[in-house]
């Protein structure tokens, strides 16, 4: 999918995704040399930059999902030592769809498949938004990179309908931006 | 008659473009800018519509967006509001409701037969012993063969109306000289603004109370300002509960969240109600403002402002600066307290009631009135009524706003509003302009601070304006002046005049309520903005009360009559795909729909003679393969939720009927859960990984609710553990015949001998070369396997195990084949052969219930269940051969009374016959037979049976 037009769709996204679940999740994070975000609902920058930059986001005081876009062996080795056992942190399974939302009309796309005050978020803080969108459960990472743009996870099952969904209100939204 | 003036300062039109139309079959132009009646109107076209019920003419009454009598058919849309309808270049405009066209509209007669169509004739009519049953359905083929408005084109294609959500600080409702001073106020305080007026411009009644050159700095300030959001042709039409409002816009539907809303809402202008106050060219003050100024068109050329209030001169003063001929003013009232300057020998007539408007062709040629004791009349095409208004307070109200009926002003006004809620201008009950706007900006200033969340109480701003002597009264006490031969319309919508009201209350419908029902007052396309309040007052006159002892009515959302599209929205329909949604379809499924997911029912299949077999056929085969060789189903709708900690085991031994604390690692059992009052919620099959770890799955409906339901008992228990579902992160299928393990040996490291991996067992080790999850199950089949892996290495297992089997014969089977294998096994489905009174001794599962336990969600009621006993049994049938059709559902029947019904069915391939399971009455099922009562009435006997219907399959 390419980047441009006044809202593109850029998915679904490789890379690798897991969860880390559990009350000791962040203290074993922090131990394993991660960036743990301080706050819940907030993420941070793990590897590389910009809209590829591995991250790791804090879904609640125990719940943490890490997204590797390239081929970290860093967080290779945390996923194993986690996988194999440690009390109190446990793995979870993420196979989520990633998809990246941007371009000029990417809020107005947003204003129609979602009930969030996207506009409000101070992005400084790094928010992560937990929410429905059309219908479906998401993680949504607003980032400024060459603009806003807005990088989605959903449960995969969802992931054909969730994409053709925001496939449809692109098009109808540039359709109606033309 | 009327007719385009030369350009007025401000006006809506672009000269440069004539825009040509068809309206009832003939050529009309219009200019763009103009709305369908404007353009109307501005080619001396006075009859725009038909009324409801009596089909007398119409034309122009308030052209406020509330003209009943102007809706019209264009192209295939039905009911477009011709008085804010943009004017289109080529549209094909007609009428609704007449029949044979607007002129010639053959269902005029109906007026002829008014004397007896009294109110509540429907009631009257069609209830009790004047109507047998027999006569009604005739009566109601007529009546709705003459009644509805417009015409749907069912073969158009639906339009997709897109929804959006938006957010702000303030809004602000109606963009008049207070809305716009409310906004413009709010926005210099930094908050983010959304201003929101149904007309085409900003301006509001300002159009006629401002000077162009004010109007236009205020309107291009808030236009311009950038922490104002501006939303034209849209109507804020509902209001719901913290701060979200429905915005209707043209094309799309908006449901805004404010966090502080200011409703600028004006007032809508009220008609006086005399005979024939209905004809062309009886019209409302305000009307005629905006047919001046937004669209340059004179609403005649020798008009007669009745009034009762300073609009009525000032629309007087406005009309002759206008060129337009003004043959009086005639004033309800004693004396015009100074407002007559600058009249400049206009006539005059004060202390005067209107008698009836005089007719010719249709349209109005004069006004009777009387004046004390003495009738006249004068000649006129146009009398132009300003006599009161009401507050335009739909919103206010559908928002919590306290109301009460201020004398002086003759006017409801808001005395206590909600947190966050603030009202300004003329819907306040601030008239004067100047504090219209002081009203405005305090309300603007105020709905800031409190979206700013400093405290704020709108009382304090309204207190401020309460003292102010602009609250001068406006309003007519009782503009209605009936007439004893009638046509004295209250409500132009449903054509009530006031022998209806007044009859309706001498029949006891004597609350605004009740008369609102019998009489269809106010339920027409308006919505009461033109009659409810003269039919208050009419009614309150008849009780000998006042409209101060009445409440107003709060309208439900939407207030404002909404196309359906806008409610449709752009229709998402969430579903959900496994892994292998590709091969299924690969291999032709047939689709269902299952809590959510798209599942394969059976996979279609050809005959040897190349035709498709049918369904029964397919399944059948599917069935087959299972039970003689190998078959693989994908499970991975199943929920599936981990659970790790100290405490798991402990937690599930809560939550489930039986004991899991104590289940060995590498073992798996049945789970069931209940709700508190003991009844069968949900079942799957828990696994323990390890000491503190297990795997476990819930029914593809319940896994949304059940793991919600988890997270809550948890948080409540506060037990040391930890849940994730991963549902749609892992896919499971199910290897289930006689093969089955021969086939899953060849793809796995796992050692799958009945020794190493017996019964029951649960081992974790790589299938296809996937880190797979396997638990030895039994729903379908004796031997089975359920296999689950990651989403993402799904389909490279699903494709190796149906390579794998292939050799063998086996094959992918669906859902209903599923369906078919349980049942020969006499497997329940929670759901299906339970229901929401089901508890599980009913069912048969009572030996998954350890009642021993300390504790599990529903045990208490269960005790009480244990106690009382069955009231009734699941059981197993089978029908004789050659039987009429049965269906899931039948009811089964003892002594004509109903004893139980069919709760699942099916032909079994395996034993060539149908089966079922029935939950009847307890006696019933220690006997040996049952009687089925079929859909058309059959009774068929079935023969109990002992379940598994197939024993070691």
């Amino acid at each position: 999918m390419s980047r441009v037009g006044a809202a593109w769709l850029d998915g679904p996204l490789a890379g690798k995704r897991f969860g880390v679940k559990g009350p000791r999740a962040a203290e074993i994070l922090a131990a394993s040399g991660v960036a743990v975000p301080a706050r819940a609902n907030s993420w941070a920058a793990l590897e590389g930059g910009g809209d590829t930059a591995d991250v790791i986001a804090r879904l609640g005081n125990t719940e943490f999902f890490i997204e590797s876009r390239g081929d970290s062996p860093g967080l290779a080795a945390l996923e194993s030592r986690i996988a194999a056992g440690e009390p109190g942190a446990y793995p979870v399974l993420r196979e989520d769809l990633g998809v990246v939302l941007g371009g000029a009309a990417a809020p107005d796309v947003l204003a129609q498949v979602c009930n969030i005050d996207f506009a409000a978020l101070d992005l400084a803080a790094q928010p992560i938004v937990m929410t429905s969108m059309i219908g479906v459960g998401v993680l949504v990472l607003p980032r400024i990179a060459d603009g806003i743009i807005y990088r989605i996870w959903c449960d995969p099952s969802f992931g054909s309908y969730l994409q053709s969904g925001l496939e449809s209100v692109i098009e109808g939204t540039t359709r109606k931006s033309a | 008659m009327m007719y385009r003036l030369p350009h007025v300062p401000g006006e809506w039109l672009d000269r440069s473009r004539e825009l040509e139309f068809e309206f009832e079959g003939r050529k009309v132009s219009g200019l763009a800018g103009d709305t369908i009646s404007s353009a109307l109107a501005a080619a001396g076209v006075m009859t725009l519509g038909r009324s409801f019920k009596y089909h007398r003419r119409r034309g122009i009454f308030s052209f406020a967006n509330h003209d009943a009598n102007n809706l019209f058919q264009v192209g295939d849309v039905p009911n477009v509001r011709g008085d804010v309808a943009p004017l289109e270049a080529g549209a094909r405009v007609t009428a609704v409701n007449t029949i044979g066209g607007l002129e010639r509209d053959r269902a005029r007669f109906v007026e002829w037969l008014a004397p007896f169509l009294p109110v509540g004739f429907y009631y009257k009519a069609f209830f009790g012993k004047a109507s047998p049953d027999r006569v009604f359905p005739e009566w109601e083929r007529r009546i709705r063969a003459m009644s509805g408005l417009g015409r749907i084109a069912p073969a158009v294609t639906a339009e997709r109306t897109p929804k959006r959500y938006a957010f702000c600080d303030v809004l602000v409702v109606g963009a008049g000289p207070a809305g716009l001073a409310a906004a413009l106020a709010a926005a210099d305080a930094g908050a983010r603004v959304t201003l929101v007026d149904e007309n085409a411009r900003l301006g509001g009644s300002g159009a006629w109370r401002l000077r162009p050159d004010e109007l236009a700095t205020m309107a291009g300030r808030a236009s311009k300002h950038e922490k104002i959001v501006t939303l034209t042709s849209t109507v804020a039409a509902g209001y719901y509960a913290d701060g979200w409002i429905a915005l209707v816009e043209p094309a799309r539907l908006t449901k805004l969240r404010a966090s502080a809303v200011v409703f600028a809402t004006g007032v809508i202008e009220q008609p006086a109600v005399f005979r024939n106050n209905d004809v062309p060219g009886v019209m409302l003050g305000s009307a005629a403002q905006r047919l001046v100024r937004r669209y340059a068109i004179a609403p005649g050329r020798r008009v007669v402002v009745l009034t009762a209030n300073r609009e009525g001169y000032e629309l007087a003063r406005a009309l002759r600066d206008f060129d337009i001929g003004v043959a009086a003013v005639l004033d309800l009232r004693a004396g015009a307290s100074g407002e007559d300057a600058g009249l400049d020998g206009l006539r005059l007539e004060t202390a005067i009631e209107p008698v009836a408007a005089k007719v010719r062709d249709g349209v109005v040629c004069g006004l009777e009135f009387r004046r004390a004791g003495e009738r006249d009349s004068i000649d006129c095409d146009a009398v132009l009524m300003s006599v009161g208004f009401a507050p335009a307070s739909q919103l206010l109200l559908q928002a919590g706003v306290e109301m009460r009926f201020d004398a002086a002003l003759q006017q409801h006004v808001p005395v206590k509003l909600p947190s966050g809620v603030f009202a300004a201008g003329r819907a306040n009950g601030v008239y004067d302009l100047a504090d219209q706007r002081q009203d405005g900006r305090d309300a603007g200033t105020a709905a800031a601070a409190f979206a700013r969340g400093e405290p704020v109480t709108a009382s304090s701003a309204r207190g401020q304006i309460a003292s102010r002597e602009s609250q001068r009264q406006v309003s007519h006490g009782f503009p209605v002046f009936a007439h004893p031969r009638g046509r004295d319309f209250v409500d132009l919508d449903e054509d009530i005049q006031v022998k209806d009201l007044l009859n309706a209350a001498q029949e006891g419908f004597d609350s605004t309520e009740l008369l609102k029902r019998y009489s269809t007052l106010g339920m027409g396309p308006s919505q009461g903005k033109h009659s409810n309040l003269n039919g208050a007052r009419v009614l309150m006159r008849a009780r000998e009360s006042t409209l101060a002892d009445t409440a107003l009515t709060t309208q439900r959302p939407f207030y404002h009559p909404v196309a359906l599209k806008h409610l449709a929205g752009a229709r998402f329909h969430v579903h959900r795909h496994t892994a292998v949604h590709e091969a299924h379809a690969a291999l032709g499924a047939a689709w269902m729909t299952v809590g959510g997911w798209q599942r394969p029912q059976y996979y279609r299949l050809d005959g040897v003679n190349g035709k498709a077999l049918d369904r029964d056929a397919c399944i059948a085969d599917e069935v087959r393969a299972v039970r003689q060789r190998c078959g693989l189903i994908d499970v991975s709708t199943l929920g599936k939720i981990e659970i790790h900690g100290p405490d798991a085991g402990r937690f599930l031994d809560c939550i489930y009927t039986g004991s899991f604390a104590d289940l060995r690692i590498g073992m798996t059992r049945y789970g069931l859960l209940l709700d508190e009052s003991g009844i069968v919620r949900d079942d799957g099959v828990i696994a323990r990984r390890s000491a503190e770890s297990y795997y476990f799955t819930t029914t593809t409906s319940g896994a949304v609710g059940v793991y919600r339901e988890l997270l809550l008992w948890n948080a409540r228990w506060r037990m040391s553990c930890t849940l994730a579902n991963v549902t749609g992160h892992r896919a499971a299928f199910n290897l289930a015949g006689p093969a089955s393990r021969e086939v899953l040996r060849q793809l796995t490291d796992i050692d799958v001998s009945d020794a190493a991996f017996p019964f029951l067992a649960a081992r974790e080790g790589n299938v296809a070369g996937a880190p797979a999850r396997v638990m030895r199950v039994g729903f379908v089949s004796a031997l089975g396997f359920e296999i689950h892996v990651p989403y993402s290495l799904a389909r490279q297992v699903w494709d190796a195990l149906s390579a794998a089997m292939a050799p063998v014969g086996g094959r992918a089977f669906g859902v209903e084949a599923q369906r078919v294998l349980r049942l020969e096994k006499g497997h329940a489905i929670v759901a299906q052969d339970t229901d929401n009174l089901t508890n599980p001794f009913e069912a048969g599962l009572g030996w998954a219930v350890k009642m021993g336990k300390p504790f599990f969600v529903g045990q208490r009621s269960l005790r009480i269940h244990e106690q009382r006993g069955a009231r009734q049994r699941l059981v197993g049938f089978e029908l004789p051969a050659g039987h009429p059709p049965v269906h899931e559902a039948n009811l089964v029947i003892v002594g004509g009374d109903i004893a139980g019904r069919v709760t699942s069915l099916a032909r079994s391939p395996t034993l060539d016959r149908t089966i079922g399971l029935a939950m009847v009455e307890p006696g019933l099922a220690t006997g040996d037979s049952l009687s089925i009562r079929t859909s058309d009435g059959k009774s068929v006997p079935a023969r109990i049976v002992r379940t598994p219907f197939v024993e070691a399959a």
